[in-house]
């Protein structure tokens, strides 16, 4: 069980938290006007990182808000002074 | 390779006797003894039988390591508990244990068939190969076949024991509670830190219980354990949980422990929980854990009578039993120089096949009078343990 660094919280162990998929995906700025593949892509298509990955957690059980965390894939371990509110 | 008990000696207490059965058989241990010991005691060789061609089985060692010895051991209907090491269940006052994987008797094992048809049934074959003719795979094969497939059978009956959890956090957790163990948890207690100790045995000692004649600091080493003991049982930042086996280490330092707290008991609290979890996460985590002997590789090291030299020491020192009385010695490394001698003392004469010899050793020898067989190399035909006595 991970220990994963709540940015308003502290260090809290992962049943506190809740998996958000992966950061920085923005939403196209005008669905209406997005073609078919980029949509598909915003939906569907995501990295699948070996190494360092920005992903999303909310302290779903905790404050219950989300923030940014870069954790590598290989070792679970996390870029504890990387949390981003 | 029979096995009695010595006269004195061991860390049994020999004024409690404890009754208890095996295969419906009485027999009499000591409080303090493992179900291995006591019928090592009885001179009990065979423990159980080999899984696919039930060749018979005995004790190979003393600790969890032991492959062979598995038993079922139940309180009642509900409480079966198939598939437990004969070396880790600490004998109670009424005790019931069985044998598993043979039939209709651990002596007379009708299954043993399978080691003459060996040639037929080699690995990786296919039980279904019984499809002919076509309505007797239902009616005859199949119902033999599951019959004794499986070493043992399950409780039919919902368990009606309790089990427990709990989380903790320490600063260090120690896991094993031999001389390193100890050490290690005394050096951390001393500067305060919160720490674990666990040990899957009762007694916490680990390997120092099998060598009564050692010493650290220059005095016996049993006393260094009491003193150990008393030190960190003073300390209000220790926990020392006996009986409790370390069964996964998981990210971030989160160790999942199981402790045992009334397999042991004969007549155990009623609301008592049987186990509890212990998922602790910790600060810094100290493998204790100690070795275990490899065994060497020869036809027939599966039968009964093949022992680890560092098991026969155990049961010797630790259980005052003395694994046979023609014992047999081959010599892998220096801890079986020490066997020999050990077992030496406590009965007569141990004729031993060394693959090197010691100075040290051939000194000792020579004032014990023991017998020798020198021989650099794998002896061209190895003492056959079937009919003679030996342990390796």
């Amino acid at each position: 069980m991970l220990i994963i660094n709540c940015p308003y919280c502290g260090p809290r162990p992962e049943l506190e938290f809740s998996y958000a998929g992966q950061a920085h995906v923005a939403r196209p700025a005008d669905p209406s006007a997005t073609g078919d593949d980029e949509w598909t892509a915003y939906l569907y298509l995501r990295t699948n990182t070996r190494g360092v990955h920005a992903e999303r957690w909310r302290h779903a059980r905790g404050c219950a808000r989300f923030f940014n965390a870069l954790r590598d894939t290989t070792t679970d371990r996390f870029r504890r002074d990387l949390s981003e509110r | 390779m029979t096995g009695q008990r010595t006269t004195r000696g061991g860390r049994i207490d020999r004024t409690r006797p404890v009754s208890f059965t095996f295969d419906g058989r009485g027999y009499q241990g000591f409080a303090g003894d493992t179900l291995a010991s006591a019928l090592l005691a009885h001179g009990v060789r065979l423990f159980g039988r080999s899984f696919k061609y039930h060749r018979p089985r005995g004790l190979l060692a003393a600790g969890t390591e032991e492959p062979n010895a598995l038993v079922t051991v139940s309180r009642d209907a509900a409480r079966r508990t198939p598939n437990v090491q004969a070396t880790q269940v600490e004998i109670y006052e009424g005790l019931v244990a069985e044998s598993q994987n043979r039939w209709p008797g651990l002596g007379f094992d009708l299954n043993a068939v399978n080691s003459f048809l060996s040639p037929l049934l080699t690995s990786g074959f296919y039980y279904k190969t019984f499809m002919w003719p076509r309505f007797a795979w239902h009616r005859w094969y199949e119902p033999v076949i599951r019959a004794a497939a499986g070493p043992a059978h399950a409780p039919r009956l919902p368990d009606p024991d309790r089990y427990a959890q709990r989380f903790a956090h320490c600063d260090v957790l120690v896991i094993g509670a031999g001389p390193a163990g100890l050490a290690a948890a005394l050096a951390a207690a001393a500067t305060g830190a919160r720490v674990i100790l666990c040990d899957e045995q009762a007694e916490p000692g680990g390997s120092l219980l099998d060598e009564p004649a050692g010493t650290i600091n220059e005095r016996p080493a049993a006393l260094w354990i009491d003193e150990a003991l008393v030190k960190l049982g003073a300390q209000p930042n220790v926990t020392l949980l006996r009986r409790t086996t370390a069964f996964g280490y998981f990210p971030h330092n989160m160790v999942g422990l199981v402790e045992c707290l009334t397999d042991h008991l004969a007549t155990p609290a009623a609301a008592a929980p049987r186990e509890r979890i212990w998922q602790v996460r910790a600060r810094e985590v100290v493998l204790a854990t100690g070795a275990i002997e490899r065994p060497l590789v020869f036809p027939g090291n599966d039968r009964p009578g093949v022992m680890l030299a560092s098991a026969a020491r155990s049961y010797l020192h630790r259980f005052g039993v003395r694994v046979g009385s023609r014992i047999a010695v081959l010599a892998g490394c220096d801890e079986a120089y020490a066997a020999a001698l050990d077992l030496h003392e406590a009965g007569p004469v141990s004729p031993s096949w060394p693959t090197s010899a010691m100075r040290r050793w051939a000194r000792a020898r020579r004032r014990h009078g023991l017998l020798v067989c020198r021989s650099l190399n794998a002896p061209p035909c190895w003492p056959r343990p079937v009919g003679g006595e030996s342990a390796a």
